[in-house]
C-alpha cells in the first residue's frame, strides 16, 4: 500500500536565515513525492499567501501555519484550521512582533486567547516540551501538555516527533511518545523541513551562521549539520516511524482539519470617508466637485457639467466615491503639513496649494482635479474618461500620489495617526539576495577575509550570483581563489541563493487602509523608522489579497517645480499656473525635439534625448508615448522603439502575427508599450478573463516565477488553441511578454504632463529652472557639471560661490546662478547657514581669518571655501587666502575659544594657483567648474584630428573620427546584452558613443578614466548621431571629476 | 655625531628573489592582502610601470604577465632583524628604522677600521650582498638617509659640506612629515626642499607649526635627532600546536594558560613581572592573527596574565580555525617594583598540593596522571572536540589533549554498510541491535568531519558507540 503522509512543519527562505528553499521548490518537490497537502510554517507569514496561491495552481492543499518563538526561546508550531484560526495566528505573530520587531518573541500568556480554531504541534527539538522531556521533568512536561489541551481543545494538540538523525532524536522521541501516551495526547510525525532537497543543507548551514553574523564554526551550536531536514517521501517517513504508524496517519487527519485556504476573500474593506450625518459619499463628492468647478472655471459650463455627469455615473457604478474621498482625506492631511512646514508660498490660494499630484488613472478624472488629487485639468489636456477606468472592470483604479521629498515622510506618520496603526499599515517589501549580498553574507559565514569580500563585491559587474565563478575568473585578484577552500564553497552556493528572500523591509510608500484591524488579515510590526508600521506581505501578496494599495510616493521634480515657480514669482511678480499653460506650445516641443531637455523630468536620459529627436512629439499623446517607450519592458522587446518610431512617425506598415492581436497592439502600433496592452493581448489571444490576464501580467514581474509562468503559459496555449490560433503563433505571441517594468497608460499621460511642465519652465524660465534643479540634486541623470554646461547653452552662467554674496542654496543673480555655500564639500548646510547668518548680522567678511574668528569654521571647510573661489572677492590670490586661513587658530571641539596667537608677519610672496590648479581645486570641492570645462584645458594635448562634439555633426556617415571627453553616463540597455552607450562630454557639447560587447570588454578599464579618447565610425539615424566605437584609450588628467554612473 | 645610514631598497622583493630564485629576471608583484583592496607592497626589478601602493588591478593592467606573490611581512622583518644584528658587530649603536633602513652611530669608527673607506667596507660586508645595501654618511640621521638615497647599490656617499645645496632639488615628499602637511605645502607651491629653504623658518612655523620648523631644518640638512639604539631585550617565547584546528575561544584560552604556565615556570621569571604579552595564532586559510596585550602594572604570575588575556579575548578573537599558538612575554620589570595590594590573595595551597601529587604520580607511573578537564564546545557533534584535558604539569608536549578520542575498530558490515559485528578486545561480537543512529557532516572544516554513528547492542547486552568516518572510510569506536 502506498504510504500517505503530509508534511506539517516546513520552512522556506521566508524564515529569513533559517529555511533554504523557495516556496515553489517545496511545492514542486511535494508534488513529485505524491503529497496531496503541504503546510508552510515559516517564522512569519511573509510567504503564506504566495505559498497558498502557488499550491492552488498546482492543485495541492495549502495549510497555513507558523513557527512561533516564545519568550523563553522555545518554539512551537501552529496551524490554522479556519479563517478565524488564521486571524488568531496573524494576531499572535503581531503580538510577538510587538515585543521585538527584529527577533519576535511571543509571551505564552497570549496563547489561550487566540487558541480557538488552531492546531498546536508541540514543536521539535527546541520546544519547551522536548526540553522538559529531555531533562526528565515528567511532571512539568505533563502539566504543560494539559495546559495546551485546555487552551487548544482535546483535538487541537499533537505531540510532535521528529527523526532527523541528530544525536538524541531517538531518545527524545521515546520520551515524548511516553508522555503523549500518559496524557492521552495524539502524536504526529514531522520532519522539521528546512529545504526541499538534501543538497541544500550546506546553504542552510551557511545561512544559519550568516543570520547570527558569525562563522559556521562559531554558529555550530545552532546548526543541524546533516542533510536530513529535507522534504522526505511518504515511504521514507513511514519507514522512520514504522514503530509509531499513528504519527504518520495523524498528519493526514490534521490536513483534513486544516481546510482553510488563504487564497480566499479575507473580507477586506476600505474604511468609510468622514461624512456629515445623512450624507452619502457620492452626494458629498458631487457637492465638492461643483463648488471647486465654480472656483476653477468661474461657472459650470456645459462641457464641465456633461463631463461631471459622465464621471459621477461611472463612479457610482463602481462605487468609487468613498475611495476617491479617502484620497482627498490624505491630500488634505498633506496640505496641512505643507502649511505647517511653510512649504507653500503664502500668496497662493488654498485651492491651488496642491501638495501632491496623482500619477495614475486619476489624471483623466475631472472630479480628481477638482477635489485636489490630480494636478491635471483633463478638459484642458483633452484626456478622455476611458483612461480612468473601464466600464466592465471590477478592480479599483490605480492611483498613486506623488509628493515633494520633504513632505512624504511626515505624511506617512500622520496617516498612521489619522486612521490608527491597526487600520493604516505600510506594505512590506521583501529584499532578495543579489550577488553582493550573497558574497557578504555567505563569505563571512565561510570565514573569508572581510576586506577581500568587500573588494570582490565592488568589482562585480553583474548583480547575478549565477555568474560569480566567471566573474572571479576574470579578476586578477580573485582568479586564483576560485578553487581555494571557502571561496570554492562560496562559488558553489551563490547560485542557489540568488533571488532568495533575504529580509522584510518596507515598501517605499504603499499604504493599506482598512475598515477592520489589519492584524486579523496579516501580521504587522513596527517599521525601522519610528512611527511607521509595516505588514508581512509585499506588494504582490497585497495585490493577490485584493487590498487597495495607496502609493504615497516621493517625486523630487515636484520640489523643483515648486521652487522654480516661487523664484519666478519673486522675480516677475506673477506665478504661472502650470495647469493652465498651453499644452501644445511649439517652442516647448522644439526644445524636447532638439535634444535640449537635459535636466527635464523623464526626458533627459541620453536615450530620451535621442528619441525626442526621432519621434518629434507635438502633443500630449506623443509625449505619453515618448515617456513610455524608454522603459525596460519596452527595451526588452529588441528593436521595439525603432519600430515604433518607423510606424508612428514614418507610417511604415506592419503585420500582426494574428488578427486577434489587433485590439491590444493597435494603440502601440504593433508594439507593447503599456501594461494594459499585455492584459488585453492575453484576454484576446489566450481567451482569458480580465482578472486571469492581470494575474499573468503580475506573475511575469515576480521573482522566481518560472513555475508560475510555465503554468500560465500552458493555460494561455490552451485558450489560444480554443481561439483558433496555431501553437506556433501562440508561442510567438506569448514570448512578446516580459516581466520588466512598463508604464500603465494613465501613468505615462500623468508623467508626460509633468515632464511637459518642467520642459515649459526650462523653455521660458531657464534661470529659475536651473536654480531649482541644482538645489534639488540629486534627482536625475547627470552630474552637476553637465547641468552647468547645459545651463550655459541656455544663457544661464554659473558663478562661483562667494562668502559675501552666496546664500545657503543657489540663487538667481544678474541672470546667472550664484552657487550656494551648501554645495561646497566639507561646508554643508549647518556651516553655510551659520556663515550667512553671521554675515547678515555683522556685515561682510574681510578675509578667511575674519570668517574663522566669527564663525569658528573648521579648517577643512575653510580650505574648501578658498578652493571654490569663495574668497576671490576679498583675496584674488587664492594661495594668499589659504595662507591667511592657515594662520588662524581653530576653536576647540566643544566650542572652546582659540587662543588668539595671531601672527603679524603676513603672507610670503606666493604666486597664485595656475588656472589648471584652480580648475582642479573647484572640481574637487564642488564637482563643477563654473568658468569652463576640463576639456578646455585638455584640448591642446590632442591633435586637430580629435574633433569636438559639434564638429562630429558635420562629418559624413561612415567616416572614422576621433573624439575625446569626459564620460558622463554609461548605459547598459537590458534588451541588448553587453552593448554599452557612453555619453562623452567636451567643452562644446556631448556625443554618444556605442561600444559593442567585445569592444566594451576590451576597453572596460579605460572607460572608468576621467577623460577618454575614442575612435570609431559615424552612424546616423533619424538625424541622431552615434559613433560606433572600435577603440577607447584612457587619458591621464589628475583631476578629480565626479564619477559617471552606470545605468542598467 | 657621525651617522651612517644603511638603506636597503625593495627589501621585500630582494627577500622574495632569495626565496624564489626562479623568478630572477621575471616580473612579479608582492601583494599585501590584509587591506581593503589588495595592494602592491613591492615588485620585482623586471616589473614595468608599477609603483608601490597601486591596487592589484592597476598593477596587473600595467604588467599583465607578472607573477603574484602574497606578502610575508613577518618574514621580511625577520630578515631585517638579522641585518640589524649583523650591523651590531660594526657598531653597538644601531637603530632599526622602517623596514630596510638602519642608522648607526659611527663616531670614531673610521679610526677603528683604518679610515672611512674601511668603515664603509665593514658595513657593506656585514650585510648579505644580494640585498644591495647603500650607505650614506653625514652629521645627522636625515642627511645620512638622503646621502644613502643618492648612493649606488653597494656604494657609500658622504654628505658634502653644503648640505642645503645638495638637498635643494629633492622633493618634500622625502621629508618625514605627515601627509596632510605635505599636501598643504604643495598647495602653497612648496614642492622641493629648495622651495622650503627659500621661506623663513618663522613664516613656516607660523603656518605649519612644529612641522614647518622641522621641514625648514631638515631641508637645510640639520638633524640632531638622537639615535635610538636597539634594546637588548630578553623575550620569553612559548608555542604549541593545537590538538585540533578550532575556533573555540575556550580552547585558545586553555592553550594560552598552558603556555603562560610554562613561561612563568622559567627560573628567569622569578621575581619578575611581564608588562606585555604578544599572542600569535597561525590560522587555517587566513593570515596569522596577532594581538598585543598590555598588562598594567604587570603580571607576576600566570593567573594574572591569564585574567587580562581572558577579558580581552572576549572582544577580539581569531575568526578562522587556529592551528598553532605562540606567546611572547616582554617588557619585564622586577616584581619588587610593584605595590602590594592590601587584599592580595594568599597562595593557593590546594593547587600546590595537587601539583606535588602529580609530580609523584608522574615519577611513579612515567606519564601524566592528573588532568583538568575544560569544556570548550559541549554542543559539538564530535565528542572529542567538546573538551580538553590539561595536565597539571604543563612542561610536556602532551600537556593539552582532547578527551574522548575515538579509536579505530574492526567492524563487519552488512546491508547498507551497517555494522553487524564489532571486534572488541580481539573478540568479535555480533551486533544484536542498533538502538540509535545519527550523522553529521562538518563539511566546511579544513579537514571535514563526516560521520555516521551507531549505538549498537551486542549479544551480551553491551552498548557500544561506533562510527564510520566517511572521509577515510574507516570504523572507530567513540570513547565516552
Amino acid at each position: 500500500m502506498t504510504a500517505v503522509y503530509v508534511e506539517l512543519h516546513a520552512k522556506s527562505f521566508y524564515s529569513f536565515g533559517t529555511g533554504a528553499a523557495h516556496t515553489h521548490e517545496l511545492l514542486v518537490q511535494a508534488q513529485q513525492y505524491g503529497y496531496h497537502a503541504l503546510a508552510l510554517t515559516d517564522t512569519n507569514l511573509c510567504g503564506a499567501l504566495e505559498f497558498a496561491r502557488q499550491a492552488n495552481t498546482m492543485e495541492l492543499q495549502p495549510i497555513t501555519g507558523g513557527e512561533l518563538t516564545l519568550t523563553d526561546d522555545t518554539r512551537l508550531t501552529l496551524l490554522a484550521r479556519s479563517r478565524r484560526g488564521y486571524a488568531h495566528l496573524s494576531q499572535l505573530f503581531t503580538r510577538a512582533n510587538a515585543r521585538d520587531r527584529q527577533e519576535p518573541r511571543l509571551d505564552p500568556v497570549h496563547l489561550p486567547a487566540y487558541a480557538e480554531d488552531m492546531i498546536l504541534l508541540t514543536g521539535g527539538r527546541q520546544s519547551r516540551l522536548s526540553l522538559l522531556a529531555q531533562q526528565e521533568q515528567t511532571g512539568a512536561a505533563r502539566r504543560l501538555l494539559r495546559e495546551y489541551r485546555d487552551w487548544f481543545g482535546p483535538d487541537g494538540v499533537y505531540v510532535e516527533l521528529q527523526q532527523n538523525f541528530a544525536q538524541g532524536d531517538t531518545e527524545r522521541n521515546r520520551a515524548l511518545y511516553q508522555l503523549a501516551r500518559l496524557e492521552g495526547v495524539p502524536v504526529v510525525a514531522t520532519n522539521d523541513v528546512h529545504y526541499h532537497q538534501a543538497e541544500r543543507f550546506r546553504l542552510q548551514n551557511v545561512l544559519a551562521a550568516a543570520k547570527r553574523n558569525t562563522t559556521l564554526d562559531q554558529a555550530l551550536r545552532y546548526i543541524t549539520p546533516n542533510p536530513h531536514l529535507c522534504l522526505k517521501t511518504p515511504a521514507q517517513m513511514a519507514r522512520l516511524f514504522r514503530h509509531c504508524p499513528e504519527a504518520i496517519a495523524n498528519t493526514v487527519r490534521i490536513a483534513q482539519q486544516c481546510q482553510f485556504n488563504l487564497d480566499v476573500n479575507l473580507n477586506y474593506m476600505l474604511p468609510a470617508p468622514e461624512l456629515a450625518p445623512g450624507d452619502t459619499p457620492i452626494q458629498f463628492l458631487q457637492r465638492l466637485c461643483y463648488k471647486a468647478a465654480q472656483y476653477r472655471y468661474g461657472a459650470i459650463t456645459p462641457q464641465v457639467e456633461s463631463r461631471l455627469q459622465e464621471e459621477f455615473h461611472l463612479i457610482e457604478h463602481h462605487d468609487l466615491a468613498g475611495f476617491l474621498l479617502l484620497y482627498r482625506e490624505i491630500v488634505q492631511i498633506a496640505q496641512t503639513i505643507m502649511e505647517e512646514k511653510g512649504m507653500v508660498h503664502p500668496d497662493t490660494p488654498r485651492a491651488e496649494r496642491l501638495p501632491g499630484r496623482g500619477r495614475g488613472s486619476s489624471v483623466a478624472l475631472l472630479a480628481g482635479y477638482l477635489i485636489g488629487i490630480s494636478h491635471v485639468d483633463p478638459l484642458k489636456w483633452g484626456l478622455t474618461l476611458e483612461r480612468f477606468i473601464a466600464e466592465d472592470t471590477n478592480q479599483l483604479p490605480d492611483i498613486d500620489l506623488d509628493f515633494p521629498r520633504g513632505l512624504r515622510d511626515e505624511l506617512i506618520l500622520r496617516v498612521h495617526e489619522h486612521f490608527g496603526p491597526e487600520f493604516a499599515v505600510l506594505t512590506g517589501a521583501i529584499m532578495t539576495y543579489t550577488a553582493k549580498g550573497i558574497i557578504q553574507d555567505l563569505g563571512k559565514a565561510l570565514g573569508l577575509p572581510r576586506e577581500e569580500l568587500t573588494h570582490l563585491s565592488k568589482q562585480l559587474s553583474s548583480r547575478d550570483g549565477h555568474h560569480l565563478r566567471e566573474e572571479m575568473l576574470a579578476m586578477v585578484a580573485f582568479r586564483d581563489r576560485v578553487e581555494a577552500p571557502g571561496w570554492r564553497e562560496l562559488v558553489q552556493l551563490a547560485p542557489q541563493l540568488m533571488g532568495a528572500p533575504k529580509l522584510l523591509s518596507q515598501h517605499v510608500g504603499g499604504l493599506i487602509l482598512s475598515s477592520s484591524p489589519i492584524s486579523e488579515m496579516v501580521p504587522i510590526r513596527a517599521g525601522a523608522i519610528p512611527g511607521r508600521y509595516i505588514m508581512d506581505w509585499n506588494k504582490d501578496s497585497v495585490a493577490d489579497a485584493n487590498f487597495a494599495k495607496i502609493d504615497l510616493l516621493s517625486l523630487p521634480v515636484l520640489d523643483q517645480l515648486e521652487e522654480a515657480l516661487n523664484l519666478v514669482q519673486a522675480r516677475c511678480g506673477h506665478r504661472p499656473d502650470l495647469t493652465q499653460i498651453d499644452p501644445d506650445d511649439p517652442a516647448v516641443y522644439d526644445l524636447i525635439n532638439g535634444g535640449r531637455s537635459k535636466g527635464v523630468f523623464l526626458l533627459q536620459s541620453p536615450a530620451q534625448l535621442k528619441l525626442g529627436q526621432r519621434l518629434l512629439s507635438r502633443n500630449l499623446l506623443d509625449l505619453a508615448y515618448q515617456v513610455a517607450l524608454i522603459r525596460p519592458g519596452v527595451g526588452m522587446q529588441g528593436s521595439a522603439v525603432s519600430q515604433f518610431v518607423e510606424r508612428y512617425r514614418h507610417n511604415v506598415e506592419w503585420d500582426y502575427d494574428h488578427p486577434l492581436e489587433k485590439r491590444a497592439l493597435e494603440r502601440g502600433y504593433g508594439i507593447i508599450v503599456w501594461q494594459e496592452q499585455v492584459v488585453q493581448l492575453l484576454m484576446d489571444v489566450g481567451d482569458m478573463t480580465a482578472a486571469q490576464a492581470d494575474e499573468v501580467r503580475r506573475a511575469f514581474s515576480r521573482r522566481n516565477n518560472s513555475h508560475l509562468i510555465a503554468a500560465h503559459k500552458e493555460r494561455f496555449m490552451v485558450g489560444a488553441l480554443r481561439q483558433g490560433v496555431s501553437q506556433e503563433i501562440a508561442l510567438k505571441i506569448f514570448d512578446k511578454i516580459n516581466g520588466h517594468y512598463m508604464f500603465p497608460e494613465s501613468h505615462s499621460h500623468a508623467f508626460g504632463i509633468t515632464a511637459y511642465q518642467a520642459a515649459w519652465l526650462k523653455c521660458y524660465y531657464p534661470l529659475e529652472f536651473f536654480v531649482a534643479l541644482i538645489n534639488n540634486q540629486p534627482m536625475g541623470f547627470y552630474p552637476m557639471e553637465t547641468l552647468k554646461q547645459d545651463a550655459r547653452r541656455f544663457g544661464v552662467p554659473f558663478r562661483n560661490p562667494c562668502v559675501n554674496r552666496s546664500e545657503v542654496q543657489c540663487v538667481p543673480e544678474a541672470g546667472g546662478v550664484r552657487l550656494g555655500l551648501k554645495l561646497i564639500k566639507d561646508v554643508g548646510p549647518a556651516a553655510s547657514q551659520q556663515i550667512v547668518m553671521e554675515r547678515d548680522l555683522h556685515g561682510a567678511y574681510t578675509s578667511p581669518s575674519d570668517l574663522v574668528r566669527r564663525t569658528g569654521l573648521e579648517s577643512q571647510a575653510l580650505l574648501s571655501l578658498v578652493q571654490a573661489g569663495a574668497f576671490d572677492a576679498t583675496h584674488p590670490n587664492r594661495r594668499v587666502a589659504l595662507w591667511d586661513a592657515g594662520l588662524t587658530p581653530q576653536p576647540g571641539r566643544k566650542g572652546q575659544v582659540a587662543l588668539a596667537l595671531q601672527s603679524d608677519r603676513g603672507a610670503p610672496p606666493l604666486s597664485d594657483f595656475t588656472d589648471w590648479e584652480k580648475m582642479a581645486g573647484e572640481y574637487s570641492v564642488m564637482g563643477l567648474y563654473p568658468k569652463g570645462h576640463l576639456m578646455d584645458f585638455m584640448r591642446p594635448r590632442f591633435s586637430k584630428s580629435v574633433l569636438k562634439a559639434p564638429e562630429v555633426e558635420a562629418v559624413p556617415e561612415g567616416e572614422t573620427v576621433m573624439v575625446a571627453g569626459w564620460p558622463i553616463a554609461r548605459q547598459h540597455p537590458r534588451g541588448r546584452a553587453g552593448t554599452v552607450f557612453v555619453t562623452l562630454e567636451d567643452e562644446a557639447g556631448d556625443i554618444q558613443i556605442l561600444l559593442w560587447p567585445q569592444v566594451f570588454e576590451r576597453c572596460r578599464q579605460a572607460l572608468r578614466s576621467q577623460v577618454i579618447l575614442a575612435k570609431g565610425v559615424i552612424s546616423r539615424w533619424d538625424g541622431t548621431t552615434t559613433i560606433i566605437t572600435s577603440d577607447v584609450r584612457a587619458v591621464a588628467t589628475q583631476v578629480q571629476m565626479p564619477g559617471a554612473h552606470d545605468w542598467h | 655625531m657621525q651617522i651612517a645610514c644603511i638603506l636597503i631598497t625593495h627589501l621585500e622583493a630582494k627577500v622574495e628573489l632569495r626565496r624564489h630564485p626562479q623568478l630572477q629576471g621575471k616580473p612579479g608583484l608582492i601583494i599585501a592582502r590584509g587591506t581593503r583592496r589588495p595592494q602592491v607592497l613591492d615588485y620585482l626589478p623586471s616589473t614595468r610601470g608599477v609603483t608601490v601602493g597601486m591596487t592589484l588591478e592597476q598593477a596587473i593592467s600595467y604588467s599583465p604577465t607578472s607573477h603574484i606573490l602574497d606578502a610575508d611581512v613577518p618574514y621580511y622583518h625577520k630578515v631585517f632583524a638579522q641585518v640589524l644584528t649583523a650591523l651590531q658587530g660594526v657598531s653597538d649603536q644601531v637603530e632599526g628604522a622602517e623596514l630596510g633602513t638602519a642608522f648607526l652611530d659611527v663616531a670614531g669608527a673610521a679610526n677603528l677600521y683604518g679610515n672611512v673607506a674601511g668603515l664603509e667596507r665593514a658595513l657593506l660586508e656585514a650585510i648579505p650582498p644580494d640585498l644591495n645595501a647603500r650607505i650614506g654618511l653625514a652629521e645627522g640621521k636625515f642627511p645620512a638617509y638622503m646621502a644613502a638615497r643618492s648612493a649606488q647599490p653597494l656604494q657609500a656617499v658622504t654628505m658634502p659640506a653644503d648640505t642645503a645645496a645638495f638637498l635643494a632639488a629633492q622633493p618634500i615628499r622625502l621629508l618625514p612629515l605627515a601627509a596632510e602637511i605635505r599636501i598643504r605645502m604643495h598647495r602653497f607651491g612648496l614642492y622641493t626642499m629648495g622651495d622650503v629653504t627659500r621661506l623663513s623658518r618663522r613664516l613656516l612655523q607660523d603656518q605649519f607649526g612644529p612641522a614647518g620648523k622641522l621641514a625648514w631644518e631638515l631641508s637645510h640638512g640639520w638633524d640632531d635627532t638622537p639615535l635610538e639604539p636597539l634594546a637588548h631585550n630578553t623575550n620569553i617565547v612559548e608555542g604549541m600546536a593545537m590538538p585540533f584546528h578550532t575556533t573555540s575561544v575556550e580552547a585558545l584560552q586553555a592553550a594560552l594558560d598552558v603556555l603562560l604556565k610554562r613561561a612563568f615556570a622559567r627560573p628567569w621569571m622569578r621575581g619578575r613581572c611581564t608588562g606585555q604579552v604578544d599572542v600569535s595564532c597561525m590560522l587555517s586559510g587566513m593570515p596569522s592573527w596577532e594581538h598585543t596585550f598590555h598588562i598594567h602594572p604587570g603580571a607576576q604570575n600566570w593567573e594574572q596574565a591569564s585574567y587580562v588575556l581572558g577579558t580581552q579575548l572576549e572582544t577580539d578573537v581569531p575568526e578562522a580555525p587556529i592551528e598553532e599558538v605562540t606567546l611572547t612575554l616582554s617588557h619585564f620589570t622586577m616584581a619588587g617594583g610593584l605595590q602590594m595590594g592590601l587584599l592580595d590573595k594568599a597562595p593557593d595551597d590546594r593547587k600546590q598540593r595537587l601539583e606535588e601529587v602529580e609530580r609523584r604520580l608522574a615519577t611513579r607511573f612515567g606519564s601524566h596522571a592528573l588532568y583538568q578537564v575544560v569544556e570548550i564546545a559541549p554542543w559539538h557533534p564530535a565528542p572529542e572536540r567538546r573538551a580538553l584535558q590539561i595536565s597539571l604539569d604543563t612542561t610536556g608536549q602532551d600537556a593539552i589533549k582532547p578527551v574522548a578520542v575515538p579509536t579505530p575498530v574492526a567492524v563487519r558490515e552488512g546491508a547498507q554498510r551497517q555494522p553487524v559485528a564489532v571486534q572488541l578486545k580481539k573478540r568479535w561480537l555480533d551486533v544484536a541491535a542498533i538502538s540509535d543512529r545519527w550523522t553529521f557532516d562538518l563539511w566546511w572544516l579544513p579537514q571535514p568531519l563526516t560521520r555516521t554513528y551507531y549505538e549498537v547492542v551486542s549479544g551480551d547486552g553491551r552498548h557500544t558507540t561506533l562510527f564510520r568516518d566517511q572521509q577515510d572510510d574507516c570504523w572507530y569506536r567513540q570513547n565516552a
